[in-house]
């Protein structure tokens, strides 16, 4: 009786004490300056921990007030946010319009930024009152919102006066997220620890978030199944049936914001020839290679963008089916009655299965008399010749497509990038008109048109979407989506 | 004893202080090359940092901040000024000043080399000395036949074979990673060996050590397989000096013939081979760390040479160069404590 009592004792003693911990093995790097970094998982550390005014919720397709309750666009080039009144650092001080304005001066001034292109539209910030930021934008832009809302992390601007960037950063981590940063080893692990006195901490999330960095797969699944770690992100395809297998370890699938497609650089010969690229789009049987390569995990595009990016329609036009003969008709249309010899340029593991899909791709166009051979150079030296525009066709892939203005723009409007070297005036008139567009369904109707027109030109073949594919441990329910980065709120303990 | 020690260390300062200083043209000539190679090598670190999102614009801007959009002899000369000062500027990947980076990874890498060693001299040097003193009976031809093994056996073979059969099928030791994912991780020296037995945590040094097994078995089975052999034949050569035959004539037992005397004046030549070896190990680690995901400086010098991080590049590669030639310098004076016939000058 008196052991049993005792065990009860001690069970009562550990459930008080227990502290949830969730360790994701992670493919990022963190440092402790989070302006010098801008990958997706660096914003969503950098708002969990510091804080921002919202972001971008990847299951709902929302963006999520945070510090900012609410804001409005007063006319097309003014935005109005207001602050709520009960958020303090962590020491204590109150988080006010002042520390936002601090934060974009940051963004753009700290000597290792690597967000400039965040807040470059800015024109002006100011604290109208404590709690109200009125930012003005150079001309109209349309998803303005997101950089403003969800790739601004927002620091402290008395700690920073008080210790200067560097000293801030390491020795002074101090936020209102949900989260305090507890330990940072630059480019191997960050320990999270709840900020129970934050307003947005939530009690269901886990007490400590541990990010290890675990750059391979193998490494990440194996540390999973021996229950080293409970979310391992980034799993290839051909790792699921292992997870599986498990009994301790679960599957989990999300909707990925990666679009894939291959580059035809019309300022390459023979790219000029838009009977060529079309032929191209009419060759690649996309279903088949979702099928056999990709194990299905993945979603077809028939245009720029799918379901659940913003601005998708199911009732695009032009479409492409896959119709070989309707290809070899447009290459001998395009004048090469006895084919065309192209170098088919392919990343090799950078995208799930690149090398392997875009084998697949060189078959069927070889079976039009697009004689493709594969080029499969180092990444290094692949993204550099791409971002010259040093080559005429290659396979991409463009993650962080939420709102397609800026993928749009980047890739095929005159001037931004030469990734493409496409230049369309009338594309460009309508981008420039999309992102001055404020009212929502008018602005669809924008960038419908000018998806539609893509299609037709036909600078890219849309492939397809890979979805996220993450493992769980049987402890926790978590769903990846849109980007890699993990919030802790989002994880929820299994009983 | 001690003034004698010390009166027979003396010649060495001076020796140790010249030589190291003959060093730095060495090094400084390392850096002139490492630096217009990695320029050459086709890659474009602003377009490699930028993110995915990024403009012609944005890549440009962060060219600027890199300082990349200087001359290359701007570059270098800015380089060399500083790195003078000891600052080899800031890692372009993470915005921290190179010498932390490698810093923090340099005791991971020391201590699987200082682990592998010690596993090739302890399995290297018995297996030589019993070969060597019974040449050519079958003890010696299956010494030789392992020794043979641990030198044609590539790293990564050797390396993915163990974390299929021990790791994978058996489960009987960890396959990647330095210590267990939970476990306290905070560096006091950086060598977690010591940390963990700094801080009393039993459980830790256990698993530390559990960890550590199969990179310094992969990483030190190489070197076996050449200390076996050098030692085998310094052995099997020493056996025939006048010295030993008459040191058997005094009536010695065999062991201790082998033991004080052929030993002994083998061991300038295994000394010699166990420096160089050391060297080697350094750049096998590389492979081996890629392999086993040890955070050390190997799988770092990976790292920033895909991200084309030259400050990191550039410093890890000096590293290496010095780590190398302090090496072959202490190896050099060691000689002549080994053997005072050698004389340094």
């Amino acid at each position: 009786m008196r052991q049993v009592a005792f065990l009860v004792a001690l069970l009562l003693a550990t459930a008080a004490h227990a502290q949830t911990r969730v360790v994701v093995g992670s493919t990022g790097y963190f440092t402790p300056n989070v302006y010098a970094q801008s990958d997706a998982e660096g914003y969503v550390n950098g708002c969990q921990t510091y804080g921002c005014m919202g972001y971008y919720d990847y299951h709902t397709g929302e963006l999520v007030p945070m510090l900012a309750t609410s804001w409005e666009s007063t006319d097309p080039v003014t935005w109005v946010f207001h602050l709520r009144h009960d958020v303090t650092w962590q020491d204590g001080t109150p988080v006010t319009a002042d520390d936002v304005v601090h934060s974009h001066w940051r963004q753009m001034n700290d000597k290792l930024t690597r967000q400039v292109s965040n807040g470059k539209d800015v024109k002006t910030i100011e604290a109208v009152d404590p709690h109200t930021v009125r930012i003005t934008t150079n001309e109209p832009i349309a998803p303005f919102l997101f950089a403003a809302l969800d790739r601004l992390t927002i620091q402290s601007k008395h700690v920073y006066d008080q210790y200067g960037a560097d000293l801030a950063d390491r020795e002074h981590p101090v936020g209102f997220g949900p989260y305090r940063i507890a330990q940072l080893v630059t480019g191997q692990r960050m320990v999270l620890e709840k900020n129970q006195a934050s307003p947005f901490a939530i009690p269901t999330s886990p007490d400590q978030l541990i990010f290890q960095v675990m750059k391979e797969p193998e490494q990440r699944v194996t540390a999973l199944l021996n229950g080293e770690i409970q979310i391992a992100l980034y799993v290839p395809p051909h790792m699921i049936e292992r997870i599986k297998a498990s009994s301790t370890a679960h599957v989990a699938l999300g909707t990925g914001i990666e679009n894939n497609f291959l580059i035809m650089n019309p300022s390459i010969k023979p790219w000029d020839n838009k009977k060529l690229r079309q032929a191209v789009n009419h060759a690649i049987d996309k279903d088949a290679i979702i099928d056999s390569i990709l194990d299905g995990l993945a979603d077809r595009l028939d245009g720029p963008i799918g379901p659940g990016q913003y601005g998708y329609d199911p009732n695009l036009t032009p479409k492409y089916s896959y119709d070989p003969a309707r290809a070899k008709a447009l290459v001998k249309e395009a004048g090469f009655p006895d084919g065309v010899a192209v170098e088919l340029y392919s990343t090799v593991n950078r995208y799930t299965d690149d090398k392997q899909t875009s084998e697949a791709i060189a078959a069927m166009l070889r079976a039009v008399g697009i004689k493709a051979t594969l080029k499969t150079p180092e990444w290094a030296k692949y993204s550099a010749d791409a971002e010259a525009g040093r080559i005429g066709f290659y396979y991409l892939g463009r993650g962080s497509v939420i709102d397609p203005s800026p993928f749009l723009s980047q890739y095929f409007e005159t001037g931004v990038t030469t990734r493409t070297m496409y230049s369309n005036p009338e594309l460009d008139k309508l981008l420039v008109q999309e992102r001055a567009t404020m009212q929502p369904e008018q602005r669809k109707i924008v960038l419908g048109r000018a998806m539609s027109l893509l299609n037709d030109d036909a600078p890219a073949a849309f492939l397809w979407r890979m979805r996220l594919i993450a493992g769980i441990a049987n402890s926790i329910d978590f769903t990846p989506a849109g980007t890699v980065g993990v919030r802790g709120n989002d994880i929820t303990f299994k009983h | 004893m001690r003034a004698a020690a010390i009166s027979l260390l003396r010649p060495f300062a001076g020796q140790f202080a010249r030589r190291a200083l003959g060093v730095l043209p060495v090094v400084a000539l390392v850096a002139l090359l490492v630096f217009l190679l990695i320029h050459a090598v086709p890659g474009d670190p602003a377009e490699l940092l930028s993110p995915e999102d990024a403009t012609k614009a944005d890549i440009e801007r962060l060219r600027v901040q890199l300082g990349l959009d200087q001359s290359l002899a701007m570059q270098f000369w800015l380089f060399m000024r500083h790195a003078l000062t000891g600052d080899f500027g800031l890692s372009f990947k993470y915005g921290e000043p190179v010498g932390g980076v490698i810093a923090s990874h340099l005791p991971a890498t020391l201590e699987l080399a200082l682990a592998a060693s010690l596993i090739a001299v302890a399995i290297g040097v018995p297996l030589g000395i019993w070969a060597g003193s019974r040449p050519n009976s079958w003890l010696d031809n299956l010494a030789s036949m392992v020794g043979f093994f641990g030198i044609s056996v590539p790293g990564f073979w050797m390396g993915i074979m163990l974390i299929l059969v021990v790791a994978g099928s058996l489960h009987w030791l960890p396959s990647s990673g330095r210590t267990e994912i939970g476990l306290d991780a905070r560096a006091i020296t950086g060598f977690l060996l010591l940390d963990t037995l700094l801080r009393g945590d039993a459980a830790g040094f256990a698993s530390t050590l559990r960890h550590l097994a199969l990179p310094a078995l992969t990483l030190g089975i190489n070197m076996v397989g050449i200390i076996m052999r050098v030692t085998r034949s310094a052995v099997i050569e020493t056996m025939h000096e006048d010295y030993v035959r008459t040191a058997r004539a005094t009536g010695q037992t065999e062991r201790r013939v082998l033991w004080r005397h052929v030993l002994r004046n083998a061991l300038v030549v295994i000394v010699t081979v166990v420096g160089l070896e050391l060297g080697t190990l350094l750049s096998g680690s590389i492979i081996v760390e890629t392999v086993f995901v040890w955070p050390g400086t190997g799988s770092l010098l990976i790292e920033a040479l895909q991200g084309r991080d030259y400050p990191l590049l550039i410093g890890l590669v000096m590293v290496y160069t010095v780590l190398f030639v302090l090496l072959n310098l202490v190896i050099d004076l060691s000689y002549a404590l080994i053997d005072p016939r050698i004389r340094l000058d």
